[in-house]
Protein backbone atom coordinates (compact mmCIF):
# COMPACT_ATOMS: atom_id res chain seq x y z
CA UNK A 1 0.00 0.00 0.00
CA UNK A 2 1.72 3.29 -0.92
CA UNK A 3 2.09 4.87 2.29
CA UNK A 4 3.64 8.34 1.52
CA UNK A 5 3.08 10.42 3.74
CA UNK A 6 3.05 13.28 1.83
CA UNK A 7 0.04 14.77 0.94
CA UNK A 8 1.28 15.72 -2.67
CA UNK A 9 1.08 13.17 -5.89
CA UNK A 10 3.95 13.61 -8.50
CA UNK A 11 2.44 13.67 -12.09
CA UNK A 12 4.83 13.84 -14.98
CA UNK A 13 2.91 15.18 -18.25
CA UNK A 14 3.87 13.88 -21.74
CA UNK A 15 5.93 16.85 -22.03
CA UNK A 16 8.37 16.04 -19.48
CA UNK A 17 7.03 18.29 -16.58
CA UNK A 18 6.04 17.60 -12.98
CA UNK A 19 3.62 19.12 -11.23
CA UNK A 20 2.99 18.39 -7.50
CA UNK A 21 -0.75 18.00 -6.95
CA UNK A 22 -2.81 17.53 -3.99
CA UNK A 23 -3.92 13.65 -3.27
CA UNK A 24 -7.37 15.32 -3.27
CA UNK A 25 -7.19 16.43 -6.78
CA UNK A 26 -5.34 12.98 -7.38
CA UNK A 27 -8.41 11.45 -6.37
CA UNK A 28 -10.66 12.77 -8.93
CA UNK A 29 -8.47 11.15 -11.59
CA UNK A 30 -9.68 7.74 -11.56
CA UNK A 31 -7.05 6.59 -13.51
CA UNK A 32 -4.46 7.81 -10.99
CA UNK A 33 -6.13 6.98 -8.08
CA UNK A 34 -6.08 3.28 -9.82
CA UNK A 35 -2.66 3.56 -10.35
CA UNK A 36 -1.44 4.40 -6.92
CA UNK A 37 -4.09 1.86 -5.49
CA UNK A 38 -2.61 -0.95 -7.10
CA UNK A 39 1.25 0.09 -6.11
CA UNK A 40 2.51 -1.45 -3.19
CA UNK A 41 5.32 0.86 -2.40
CA UNK A 42 6.05 4.27 -2.49
CA UNK A 43 5.45 6.28 -5.71
CA UNK A 44 7.64 8.96 -6.86
CA UNK A 45 6.31 9.56 -9.92
CA UNK A 46 3.02 8.73 -11.93
CA UNK A 47 3.42 9.48 -15.98
CA UNK A 48 0.44 10.77 -17.35
CA UNK A 49 0.23 9.64 -21.15
CA UNK A 50 -1.52 11.97 -23.43
CA UNK A 51 -1.58 14.71 -21.02
CA UNK A 52 0.57 17.87 -21.48
CA UNK A 53 1.08 20.69 -19.02
CA UNK A 54 -1.64 22.78 -20.02
CA UNK A 55 -4.21 20.83 -20.16
CA UNK A 56 -2.82 19.98 -15.92
CA UNK A 57 -3.09 24.20 -15.55
CA UNK A 58 -6.52 23.93 -16.94
CA UNK A 59 -7.20 20.64 -14.26
CA UNK A 60 -6.06 22.88 -11.60
CA UNK A 61 -8.09 25.41 -12.16
CA UNK A 62 -11.03 23.71 -12.43
CA UNK A 63 -10.33 21.61 -9.31
CA UNK A 64 -9.23 24.95 -7.19
CA UNK A 65 -13.25 26.84 -8.53
CA UNK A 66 -14.84 23.42 -7.46
CA UNK A 67 -13.26 23.45 -3.83
CA UNK A 68 -14.11 26.84 -3.78
CA UNK A 69 -17.82 26.23 -4.85
CA UNK A 70 -17.27 28.03 -8.07
CA UNK A 71 -17.50 25.75 -10.87
CA UNK A 72 -19.80 27.12 -12.85
CA UNK A 73 -17.02 29.94 -13.44
CA UNK A 74 -15.20 27.67 -14.89
CA UNK A 75 -15.13 28.48 -18.93
CA UNK A 76 -13.35 26.89 -21.85
CA UNK A 77 -14.60 29.35 -24.27
CA UNK A 78 -10.90 30.78 -24.75
CA UNK A 79 -9.70 27.29 -26.10
CA UNK A 80 -10.24 26.96 -30.42
CA UNK A 81 -12.37 23.43 -31.36
CA UNK A 82 -8.84 21.41 -31.74
CA UNK A 83 -7.60 22.64 -27.81
CA UNK A 84 -11.21 21.34 -26.72
CA UNK A 85 -10.78 17.91 -28.28
CA UNK A 86 -7.22 18.01 -27.18
CA UNK A 87 -8.50 18.65 -23.20
CA UNK A 88 -11.30 16.57 -23.64
CA UNK A 89 -9.46 13.13 -24.63
CA UNK A 90 -6.92 13.67 -21.94
CA UNK A 91 -9.86 14.45 -18.85
CA UNK A 92 -10.91 10.88 -20.47
CA UNK A 93 -7.67 9.51 -20.03
CA UNK A 94 -7.68 10.31 -16.64
CA UNK A 95 -11.15 9.61 -16.20
CA UNK A 96 -12.14 12.71 -13.80
CA UNK A 97 -16.34 12.97 -14.04
CA UNK A 98 -16.77 16.13 -13.56
CA UNK A 99 -14.76 17.67 -15.45
CA UNK A 100 -15.32 15.20 -18.28
CA UNK A 101 -19.62 16.27 -18.04
CA UNK A 102 -18.51 19.92 -18.54
CA UNK A 103 -16.20 19.54 -21.48
CA UNK A 104 -18.61 17.70 -23.32
CA UNK A 105 -21.32 20.11 -22.33
CA UNK A 106 -18.92 22.28 -23.99
CA UNK A 107 -18.14 20.40 -27.35
CA UNK A 108 -22.28 20.08 -27.84
CA UNK A 109 -22.66 23.53 -26.97
CA UNK A 110 -19.89 24.59 -30.03
CA UNK A 111 -22.03 22.01 -32.54
CA UNK A 112 -25.52 22.83 -31.54
CA UNK A 113 -27.54 23.55 -34.54
CA UNK A 114 -25.02 23.13 -36.90
CA UNK A 115 -25.08 21.48 -40.25
CA UNK A 116 -23.46 18.21 -41.13
CA UNK A 117 -20.81 20.39 -42.97
CA UNK A 118 -19.80 21.82 -40.24
CA UNK A 119 -19.89 19.00 -37.65
CA UNK A 120 -18.07 16.72 -40.16
CA UNK A 121 -15.48 19.64 -40.21
CA UNK A 122 -15.42 20.04 -36.50
CA UNK A 123 -14.86 15.94 -36.30
CA UNK A 124 -12.56 15.89 -38.59
CA UNK A 125 -14.42 13.31 -40.01
CA UNK A 126 -13.65 11.76 -44.16
CA UNK A 127 -16.90 11.26 -45.63
CA UNK A 128 -16.57 7.32 -46.45
CA UNK A 129 -19.78 7.31 -48.23
CA UNK A 130 -20.30 6.67 -52.09
CA UNK A 131 -22.36 9.51 -53.35
CA UNK A 132 -25.00 6.50 -54.35
CA UNK A 133 -24.32 5.55 -50.22
CA UNK A 134 -24.95 8.85 -49.18
CA UNK A 135 -28.40 9.29 -51.49
CA UNK A 136 -29.64 6.14 -49.67
CA UNK A 137 -28.38 6.76 -46.34
CA UNK A 138 -30.18 10.44 -46.56
CA UNK A 139 -33.49 8.95 -48.35
CA UNK A 140 -33.66 6.74 -45.24
CA UNK A 141 -33.45 8.81 -43.01
CA UNK A 142 -35.37 11.63 -44.21
CA UNK A 143 -37.47 11.62 -41.81
CA UNK A 144 -34.54 13.32 -39.05
CA UNK A 145 -33.94 15.93 -41.63
CA UNK A 146 -37.11 17.10 -42.02
CA UNK A 147 -38.45 20.27 -41.49
CA UNK A 148 -35.69 22.58 -41.88
CA UNK A 149 -35.57 25.63 -43.91
CA UNK A 150 -32.02 24.70 -45.42
CA UNK A 151 -31.34 21.55 -46.10
CA UNK A 152 -27.84 20.03 -44.55
CA UNK A 153 -25.94 19.66 -47.73
CA UNK A 154 -26.20 23.41 -49.01
CA UNK A 155 -24.30 24.81 -45.41
CA UNK A 156 -21.34 22.63 -46.57
CA UNK A 157 -20.80 24.97 -49.60
CA UNK A 158 -21.00 28.03 -47.13
CA UNK A 159 -17.19 26.83 -45.79
CA UNK A 160 -18.60 27.59 -42.50
CA UNK A 161 -15.96 28.44 -39.46
CA UNK B 1 -33.67 15.43 -52.74
CA UNK B 2 -31.46 16.14 -54.98
CA UNK B 3 -27.93 14.86 -54.12
CA UNK B 4 -25.33 16.62 -55.45
CA UNK B 5 -22.22 15.37 -57.73
CA UNK B 6 -18.90 14.98 -55.94
CA UNK B 7 -17.38 18.35 -55.65
CA UNK B 8 -19.68 18.79 -53.71
CA UNK B 9 -18.56 17.01 -51.15
CA UNK B 10 -16.32 18.79 -48.67
CA UNK B 11 -12.47 17.93 -49.73
CA UNK B 12 -10.77 16.95 -46.82
CA UNK B 13 -8.34 19.10 -47.29
CA UNK B 14 -10.22 22.42 -45.38
CA UNK B 15 -11.13 20.18 -42.68
CA UNK B 16 -8.27 19.36 -40.56
CA UNK B 17 -5.76 21.61 -39.57
CA UNK B 18 -2.53 19.55 -39.19
CA UNK B 19 -0.67 19.20 -42.68
CA UNK B 20 -2.20 16.06 -44.75
CA UNK B 21 -2.06 15.85 -48.32
CA UNK B 22 -4.81 17.76 -50.43
CA UNK B 23 -7.43 15.10 -51.90
CA UNK B 24 -8.76 15.82 -55.10
CA UNK B 25 -12.35 14.68 -55.47
CA UNK B 26 -11.19 11.39 -57.02
CA UNK B 27 -9.34 10.70 -54.51
CA UNK B 28 -12.35 10.15 -51.97
CA UNK B 29 -12.84 7.15 -53.11
CA UNK B 30 -9.78 5.80 -52.20
CA UNK B 31 -9.76 4.93 -48.90
CA UNK B 32 -6.25 3.18 -48.43
CA UNK B 33 -4.29 6.25 -47.82
CA UNK B 34 -5.80 8.56 -45.43
CA UNK B 35 -3.85 8.47 -42.21
CA UNK B 36 -6.41 10.16 -40.47
CA UNK B 37 -8.08 7.17 -40.55
CA UNK B 38 -5.27 5.77 -38.82
CA UNK B 39 -5.43 7.80 -35.28
CA UNK B 40 -3.50 10.94 -36.04
CA UNK B 41 -6.94 13.08 -36.31
CA UNK B 42 -7.59 12.97 -32.67
CA UNK B 43 -11.22 13.05 -32.95
CA UNK B 44 -11.59 9.84 -35.29
CA UNK B 45 -9.61 8.32 -32.66
CA UNK B 46 -12.13 9.58 -30.25
CA UNK B 47 -14.07 6.44 -28.76
CA UNK B 48 -17.57 5.84 -28.92
CA UNK B 49 -18.18 6.21 -25.47
CA UNK B 50 -16.94 9.82 -25.08
CA UNK B 51 -18.75 10.71 -28.74
CA UNK B 52 -21.73 9.00 -27.14
CA UNK B 53 -21.53 11.34 -24.40
CA UNK B 54 -21.30 14.34 -26.29
CA UNK B 55 -23.94 13.58 -28.44
CA UNK B 56 -26.44 12.95 -25.10
CA UNK B 57 -26.28 17.30 -24.73
CA UNK B 58 -27.54 17.52 -27.92
CA UNK B 59 -30.95 17.85 -29.11
CA UNK B 60 -31.91 13.95 -30.42
CA UNK B 61 -32.69 15.92 -34.16
CA UNK B 62 -29.28 16.86 -34.54
CA UNK B 63 -27.53 13.69 -33.13
CA UNK B 64 -29.47 11.55 -35.63
CA UNK B 65 -28.13 13.87 -38.41
CA UNK B 66 -24.63 12.08 -37.68
CA UNK B 67 -25.58 9.35 -39.43
CA UNK B 68 -24.66 10.57 -42.81
CA UNK B 69 -21.22 11.70 -41.86
CA UNK B 70 -19.43 8.88 -42.64
CA UNK B 71 -20.21 5.26 -41.98
CA UNK B 72 -18.76 4.65 -38.56
CA UNK B 73 -21.73 6.88 -37.93
CA UNK B 74 -24.06 5.87 -39.50
CA UNK B 75 -25.62 4.11 -36.48
CA UNK B 76 -23.91 5.56 -33.89
CA UNK B 77 -26.57 7.61 -32.57
CA UNK B 78 -28.80 4.31 -32.59
CA UNK B 79 -27.02 4.25 -29.04
CA UNK B 80 -27.01 7.85 -27.32
CA UNK B 81 -28.61 7.21 -23.50
CA UNK B 82 -30.59 10.76 -23.68
CA UNK B 83 -33.73 11.75 -25.40
CA UNK B 84 -34.19 15.26 -26.15
CA UNK B 85 -37.51 16.23 -28.08
CA UNK B 86 -38.32 19.51 -28.70
CA UNK B 87 -41.29 20.44 -31.05
CA UNK B 88 -40.23 23.75 -31.37
CA UNK B 89 -36.77 22.36 -33.41
CA UNK B 90 -39.88 21.05 -36.21
CA UNK B 91 -42.03 24.04 -38.20
CA UNK B 92 -44.83 20.93 -38.42
CA UNK B 93 -46.25 18.73 -35.27
CA UNK B 94 -46.66 16.17 -37.88
CA UNK B 95 -43.06 16.44 -39.14
CA UNK B 96 -41.97 15.94 -35.08
CA UNK B 97 -44.49 13.29 -34.36
CA UNK B 98 -43.07 10.92 -37.16
CA UNK B 99 -39.75 11.82 -36.08
CA UNK B 100 -39.91 10.35 -32.54
CA UNK B 101 -41.81 7.57 -33.54
CA UNK B 102 -38.97 6.84 -36.05
CA UNK B 103 -36.48 7.60 -33.11
CA UNK B 104 -38.01 5.09 -30.89
CA UNK B 105 -38.17 2.43 -33.71
CA UNK B 106 -35.14 2.64 -34.93
CA UNK B 107 -32.90 3.08 -31.54
CA UNK B 108 -31.06 0.10 -30.01
CA UNK B 109 -32.02 -1.75 -27.33
CA UNK B 110 -29.56 0.07 -25.13
CA UNK B 111 -30.85 1.68 -22.22
CA UNK B 112 -31.90 5.32 -22.19
CA UNK B 113 -30.78 7.40 -18.75
CA UNK B 114 -32.31 10.69 -19.76
CA UNK B 115 -35.57 11.85 -21.50
CA UNK B 116 -36.50 15.58 -22.19
CA UNK B 117 -39.95 15.75 -23.41
CA UNK B 118 -41.12 19.11 -24.51
CA UNK B 119 -44.01 19.38 -26.85
CA UNK B 120 -46.02 22.55 -27.97
CA UNK B 121 -48.81 22.14 -29.25
CA UNK B 122 -50.87 24.80 -31.01
CA UNK B 123 -54.36 24.74 -29.83
CA UNK B 124 -55.27 23.16 -26.58
CA UNK B 125 -54.26 19.87 -28.06
CA UNK B 126 -52.20 17.29 -27.04
CA UNK B 127 -50.87 14.04 -28.61
CA UNK B 128 -51.87 11.67 -25.58
CA UNK B 129 -50.81 8.56 -28.47
CA UNK B 130 -47.12 10.10 -28.60
CA UNK B 131 -46.82 10.86 -24.84
CA UNK B 132 -47.91 7.57 -23.96
CA UNK B 133 -45.84 6.00 -26.40
CA UNK B 134 -42.84 7.79 -25.41
CA UNK B 135 -43.24 7.24 -21.77
CA UNK B 136 -43.70 3.66 -22.51
CA UNK B 137 -40.32 3.46 -24.36
CA UNK B 138 -38.30 5.06 -21.81
CA UNK B 139 -40.01 3.32 -18.52
CA UNK B 140 -38.76 -0.28 -20.18
CA UNK B 141 -35.47 1.16 -20.76
CA UNK B 142 -34.34 1.97 -17.56
CA UNK B 143 -34.61 5.88 -17.86
CA UNK B 144 -33.36 7.80 -14.83
CA UNK B 145 -34.26 11.10 -15.49
CA UNK B 146 -37.53 12.66 -17.25
CA UNK B 147 -38.62 15.98 -17.93
CA UNK B 148 -41.68 17.01 -19.56
CA UNK B 149 -42.91 20.04 -21.12
CA UNK B 150 -46.89 20.51 -22.50
CA UNK B 151 -47.51 23.84 -22.60
CA UNK B 152 -50.38 24.36 -25.88
CA UNK B 153 -49.93 27.93 -27.69
CA UNK B 154 -51.39 31.04 -25.71
CA UNK B 155 -54.09 28.71 -23.93
CA UNK B 156 -52.49 26.90 -20.88
CA UNK B 157 -51.99 23.44 -20.40
CA UNK B 158 -53.88 20.72 -22.11
CA UNK B 159 -55.35 17.68 -20.10
CA UNK B 160 -53.47 14.89 -20.44
CA UNK B 161 -53.36 11.69 -19.01
CA UNK B 162 -50.11 9.93 -17.29
CA UNK B 163 -49.28 6.72 -18.62
CA UNK B 164 -49.83 3.31 -15.75
CA UNK B 165 -46.18 2.86 -16.79
CA UNK B 166 -44.34 5.82 -15.27
CA UNK B 167 -45.87 4.51 -11.55
CA UNK B 168 -44.43 1.61 -12.12
CA UNK B 169 -41.03 2.51 -13.44
CA UNK B 170 -38.37 1.03 -10.96
CA UNK B 171 -35.55 3.06 -12.61
CA UNK B 172 -36.74 6.33 -11.84
CA UNK B 173 -34.70 8.56 -9.83
CA UNK B 174 -36.07 12.30 -11.14
CA UNK B 175 -39.21 13.64 -12.33
CA UNK B 176 -40.51 16.75 -13.66
CA UNK B 177 -43.98 17.68 -14.98
CA UNK B 178 -43.87 21.14 -16.48
CA UNK B 179 -47.32 22.51 -17.75
CA UNK B 180 -48.69 19.13 -17.68
CA UNK B 181 -52.50 20.14 -16.24
CA UNK B 182 -53.70 16.27 -15.40
CA UNK B 183 -56.92 15.18 -16.37
CA UNK B 184 -59.49 14.09 -14.03
CA UNK B 185 -59.11 10.58 -14.47
CA UNK B 186 -54.96 9.53 -13.31
CA UNK B 187 -54.55 12.31 -10.62
CA UNK B 188 -57.50 12.27 -8.38
CA UNK B 189 -58.81 8.95 -8.28
CA UNK B 190 -57.64 7.12 -5.13
CA UNK B 191 -55.12 5.15 -6.04
CA UNK B 192 -53.55 1.80 -4.84
CA UNK B 193 -50.13 3.00 -3.63
CA UNK B 194 -47.74 1.53 -6.37
CA UNK B 195 -45.61 -0.48 -4.10
CA UNK B 196 -42.87 -0.18 -7.31
CA UNK B 197 -42.08 3.86 -7.51
CA UNK B 198 -39.70 3.75 -4.44
CA UNK B 199 -36.60 5.05 -6.32
CA UNK B 200 -38.18 8.56 -6.87
CA UNK B 201 -35.25 11.30 -5.59
CA UNK B 202 -36.78 14.35 -7.00
CA UNK B 203 -40.20 15.58 -8.42
CA UNK B 204 -41.21 18.96 -9.82
CA UNK B 205 -44.45 19.61 -10.72
CA UNK B 206 -45.37 22.80 -12.22
CA UNK B 207 -48.96 22.59 -13.96
CA UNK B 208 -50.28 26.10 -15.59
CA UNK B 209 -53.73 25.29 -14.39
CA UNK B 210 -54.39 26.75 -11.02
CA UNK B 211 -58.01 26.23 -10.51
CA UNK B 212 -57.48 22.61 -10.85
CA UNK B 213 -57.33 20.67 -7.19
CA UNK B 214 -55.27 18.36 -6.26
CA UNK B 215 -55.24 15.95 -3.71
CA UNK B 216 -51.69 16.04 -2.17
CA UNK B 217 -52.59 12.54 -0.43
CA UNK B 218 -53.03 11.62 -4.06
CA UNK B 219 -50.11 12.55 -5.33
CA UNK B 220 -47.99 11.21 -2.50
CA UNK B 221 -50.00 7.91 -3.19
CA UNK B 222 -49.04 7.97 -6.93
CA UNK B 223 -45.55 8.83 -6.40
CA UNK B 224 -44.62 7.23 -3.44
CA UNK B 225 -42.70 9.80 -1.71
CA UNK B 226 -40.96 8.41 0.46
CA UNK B 227 -38.01 8.34 -0.87
CA UNK B 228 -37.70 11.97 -2.17
CA UNK B 229 -34.55 14.50 -1.33
CA UNK B 230 -36.24 16.94 -3.36
CA UNK B 231 -39.50 17.99 -3.94
CA UNK B 232 -40.73 21.45 -5.80
CA UNK B 233 -44.31 21.98 -5.98
CA UNK B 234 -45.58 24.84 -8.07
CA UNK B 235 -48.50 26.74 -8.60
CA UNK B 236 -50.50 23.91 -7.24
CA UNK B 237 -54.01 23.93 -5.81
CA UNK B 238 -54.33 21.37 -2.88
CA UNK B 239 -57.71 20.17 -2.32
CA UNK B 240 -58.27 19.17 1.46
CA UNK B 241 -60.61 16.52 2.45
CA UNK B 242 -61.49 18.56 6.02
CA UNK B 243 -59.79 16.55 8.42
CA UNK B 244 -58.29 19.36 11.24
CA UNK B 245 -54.08 19.25 10.84
CA UNK B 246 -53.34 18.40 7.28
CA UNK B 247 -49.36 17.58 7.52
CA UNK B 248 -49.00 16.13 4.02
CA UNK B 249 -44.75 15.79 3.94
CA UNK B 250 -44.57 13.74 7.15
CA UNK B 251 -43.65 10.19 5.10
CA UNK B 252 -41.21 11.78 3.25
CA UNK B 253 -38.71 10.75 5.30
CA UNK B 254 -35.88 11.21 3.30
CA UNK B 255 -37.13 14.71 1.95
CA UNK B 256 -34.46 17.33 2.46
CA UNK B 257 -35.48 20.51 -0.16
CA UNK B 258 -38.66 21.41 -0.26
CA UNK B 259 -39.96 24.45 -2.41
CA UNK B 260 -43.34 25.15 -2.48
CA UNK B 261 -44.73 28.09 -5.01
CA UNK B 262 -47.83 30.06 -5.35
CA UNK B 263 -49.51 27.08 -3.60
CA UNK B 264 -52.95 27.95 -2.08
CA UNK B 265 -56.21 25.74 -0.98
CA UNK B 266 -59.49 25.46 -2.35
CA UNK B 267 -61.73 28.11 -0.60
CA UNK B 268 -63.65 25.67 1.67
CA UNK B 269 -62.42 23.55 3.69
CA UNK B 270 -59.29 24.85 4.70
CA UNK B 271 -57.35 23.60 7.00
CA UNK B 272 -56.81 25.12 10.64
CA UNK B 273 -52.94 24.33 10.90
CA UNK B 274 -50.99 23.17 7.36
CA UNK B 275 -48.15 21.51 9.35
CA UNK B 276 -44.78 21.40 7.22
CA UNK B 277 -42.79 18.31 9.16
CA UNK B 278 -40.22 16.36 7.54
CA UNK B 279 -37.46 14.64 9.63
CA UNK B 280 -34.63 15.12 7.31
CA UNK B 281 -35.76 18.58 6.02
CA UNK B 282 -32.84 21.06 5.51
CA UNK B 283 -33.93 24.10 3.17
CA UNK B 284 -37.65 25.34 3.24
CA UNK B 285 -38.72 28.07 0.17
CA UNK B 286 -42.27 29.22 0.61
CA UNK B 287 -43.00 31.44 -2.40
CA UNK B 288 -45.88 33.22 -2.76
CA UNK B 289 -48.47 31.07 -1.33
CA UNK B 290 -51.54 31.86 0.12
CA UNK B 291 -52.77 30.37 3.37
CA UNK B 292 -55.89 32.22 3.81
CA UNK B 293 -57.06 31.64 7.75
CA UNK B 294 -54.24 28.98 7.81
CA UNK B 295 -51.87 28.61 10.29
CA UNK B 296 -48.59 27.13 8.63
CA UNK B 297 -46.70 24.94 11.19
CA UNK B 298 -42.94 24.22 10.57
CA UNK B 299 -41.52 21.37 12.47
CA UNK B 300 -38.50 20.10 10.78
CA UNK B 301 -35.97 19.76 13.33
CA UNK B 302 -32.83 19.99 10.75
CA UNK B 303 -33.76 22.73 8.68
CA UNK B 304 -31.13 24.85 8.11
CA UNK B 305 -32.77 27.35 6.04
CA UNK B 306 -35.82 28.85 5.36
CA UNK B 307 -37.18 31.41 2.64
CA UNK B 308 -40.34 32.82 2.24
CA UNK B 309 -41.29 34.97 -0.28
CA UNK B 310 -43.96 36.77 0.82
CA UNK B 311 -46.85 37.56 -0.84
CA UNK B 312 -50.14 38.24 1.21
CA UNK B 313 -50.56 40.12 5.00
CA UNK B 314 -51.38 37.99 8.26
CA UNK B 315 -49.79 35.14 7.18
CA UNK B 316 -48.90 33.09 10.57
CA UNK B 317 -46.64 30.64 11.31
CA UNK B 318 -44.55 29.02 13.95
CA UNK B 319 -41.62 26.66 13.99
CA UNK B 320 -39.50 24.27 15.76
CA UNK B 321 -35.72 25.02 15.38
CA UNK B 322 -33.40 22.87 14.55
CA UNK B 323 -30.48 22.23 16.61
CA UNK B 324 -27.91 23.09 14.56
CA UNK B 325 -25.77 26.19 14.02
CA UNK B 326 -26.01 28.72 11.67
CA UNK B 327 -30.03 28.67 11.02
CA UNK B 328 -30.81 31.26 8.53
CA UNK B 329 -34.44 33.14 7.98
CA UNK B 330 -35.42 34.87 5.02
CA UNK B 331 -38.10 36.82 4.21
CA UNK B 332 -38.90 39.13 1.74
CA UNK B 333 -41.29 40.84 -0.53
CA UNK B 334 -42.02 39.97 -4.22
CA UNK B 335 -39.44 42.24 -5.97
CA UNK B 336 -40.14 44.56 -8.99
CA UNK B 337 -39.27 41.84 -11.19
CA UNK B 338 -42.53 39.47 -10.16
CA UNK B 339 -44.87 41.98 -10.82
CA UNK B 340 -46.34 45.00 -8.68
CA UNK B 341 -45.99 44.96 -4.76
CA UNK B 342 -49.42 43.40 -3.29
CA UNK B 343 -49.27 46.09 -0.99
CA UNK B 344 -49.27 50.15 -1.57
CA UNK B 345 -46.23 51.60 -0.44
CA UNK B 346 -46.02 52.86 3.01
CA UNK B 347 -49.02 50.44 4.18
CA UNK B 348 -48.61 49.07 7.06
CA UNK B 349 -47.97 45.24 6.87
CA UNK B 350 -48.34 42.71 9.40
CA UNK B 351 -45.96 40.76 8.24
CA UNK B 352 -46.92 37.86 10.87
CA UNK B 353 -45.97 35.80 13.84
CA UNK B 354 -43.10 33.75 14.26
CA UNK B 355 -43.69 31.70 17.00
CA UNK B 356 -40.49 29.48 17.36
CA UNK B 357 -39.67 26.37 19.95
CA UNK B 358 -36.49 25.19 20.94
CA UNK B 359 -34.72 22.09 21.35
CA UNK B 360 -31.53 21.26 22.00
CA UNK B 361 -28.10 22.22 22.80
CA UNK B 362 -27.65 26.49 22.52
CA UNK B 363 -27.21 27.57 19.02
CA UNK B 364 -26.75 30.81 17.00
CA UNK B 365 -29.32 31.86 14.95
CA UNK B 366 -28.70 34.93 12.44
CA UNK B 367 -31.45 36.66 10.50
CA UNK B 368 -31.00 38.29 7.71
CA UNK B 369 -33.00 41.72 8.04
CA UNK B 370 -35.06 43.25 5.60
CA UNK B 371 -34.51 46.88 4.63
CA UNK B 372 -36.88 49.00 2.80
CA UNK B 373 -36.16 50.73 -0.33
CA UNK B 374 -39.07 52.20 -2.45
CA UNK B 375 -41.46 49.64 -1.14
CA UNK B 376 -39.43 46.30 -2.47
CA UNK B 377 -37.00 44.70 -0.32
CA UNK B 378 -33.60 44.06 -0.46
CA UNK B 379 -31.63 41.54 1.76
CA UNK B 380 -28.63 43.08 3.10
CA UNK B 381 -25.41 40.43 3.77
CA UNK B 382 -24.63 40.82 6.97
CA UNK B 383 -24.93 43.76 9.08
CA UNK B 384 -28.61 45.92 9.58
CA UNK B 385 -28.21 49.76 8.27
CA UNK B 386 -28.24 52.31 10.31
CA UNK B 387 -32.43 53.41 9.29
CA UNK B 388 -33.43 49.96 10.59
CA UNK B 389 -34.15 49.95 14.46
CA UNK B 390 -32.96 46.28 14.56
CA UNK B 391 -29.32 46.60 15.08
CA UNK B 392 -28.80 42.62 16.65
CA UNK B 393 -26.99 40.26 14.50
CA UNK B 394 -27.34 37.02 16.23
CA UNK B 395 -29.17 35.76 18.80
CA UNK B 396 -28.47 32.91 21.60
CA UNK B 397 -31.56 31.21 22.34
CA UNK B 398 -31.56 28.61 25.12
CA UNK B 399 -32.90 25.17 25.15
CA UNK B 400 -36.91 25.01 26.30
CA UNK B 401 -37.53 28.57 25.57
CA UNK B 402 -40.03 29.83 23.18
CA UNK B 403 -39.70 32.64 21.29
CA UNK B 404 -42.07 34.68 19.00
CA UNK B 405 -40.93 37.00 16.75
CA UNK B 406 -43.24 39.88 15.21
CA UNK B 407 -42.17 41.24 12.60
CA UNK B 408 -44.25 44.87 11.72
CA UNK B 409 -43.83 47.32 9.26
CA UNK B 410 -41.81 46.67 6.22
CA UNK B 411 -40.44 50.20 6.32
CA UNK B 412 -38.66 49.64 9.72
CA UNK B 413 -38.41 45.88 10.94
CA UNK B 414 -39.10 45.82 14.14
CA UNK B 415 -38.80 42.49 16.07
CA UNK B 416 -39.98 42.08 19.10
CA UNK B 417 -39.08 38.90 20.82
CA UNK B 418 -41.31 37.26 23.41
CA UNK B 419 -39.19 34.60 25.60
CA UNK B 420 -42.08 32.72 26.94
CA UNK B 421 -41.76 29.38 28.56
CA UNK B 422 -44.34 26.04 27.61
CA UNK B 423 -46.65 27.49 30.82
CA UNK B 424 -47.15 30.77 28.92
CA UNK B 425 -45.57 33.28 31.23
CA UNK B 426 -43.44 35.58 28.98
CA UNK B 427 -41.25 38.44 29.16
CA UNK B 428 -40.85 41.35 26.33
CA UNK B 429 -37.96 42.09 25.10
CA UNK B 430 -37.87 44.61 22.73
CA UNK B 431 -34.99 44.93 20.58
Amino acid sequence: MASSSSNLISLKTSDGTVFKVERALAKTMKTVQAIIEEADANIYMIPIHNVFSHHMDMIIDYYKLSVAGKSKEFSVEKLDNDELKDFLLAVHYLNMEDLFEVLTQAVADRLEKKSVGYVRKYFGIENDFTPEEYAAIRKKNDWAFKGDDIEPEEDEEKQEE
Amino acid sequence: MVVRQKSDFPDSGRILKRSKPLMSDSALQDKDTNDAVEGKDKFEDMPNCVVLHTLSFMETKDAVRTCVLSKRWRNLWTGIPCLNFNSKSFSRLVDFRRFVVCVLSRRDSSAVKVLNYSRTGVDYATDQNLFNKVIDYVTSHGVEEIRVNLRAKGRGSPPVDIPLSLFNCVSLKKLQLKDCHPSKATWILPFEPPKHLLHLKQFTLDPTAPGHPYSFAGLANIFGFATLTTLNLCRLTLSFTGYETLNPFENCLNLKNLLLREIRFMLEPVPEDFVISAPQLNNLTLMCCRFFKCNLVIAAPKLISFNYLYAAPGAMFEFNIPSVHNFTINICEPQNKLGAPHQKPGEKTKHGLIKMFREGPEAELSFSTAVVSCGAVIMPKKKCPSCCRCQWKALNLRVGSTYKVFVNKLDQITAYFRHCSQHGEYDVLSI
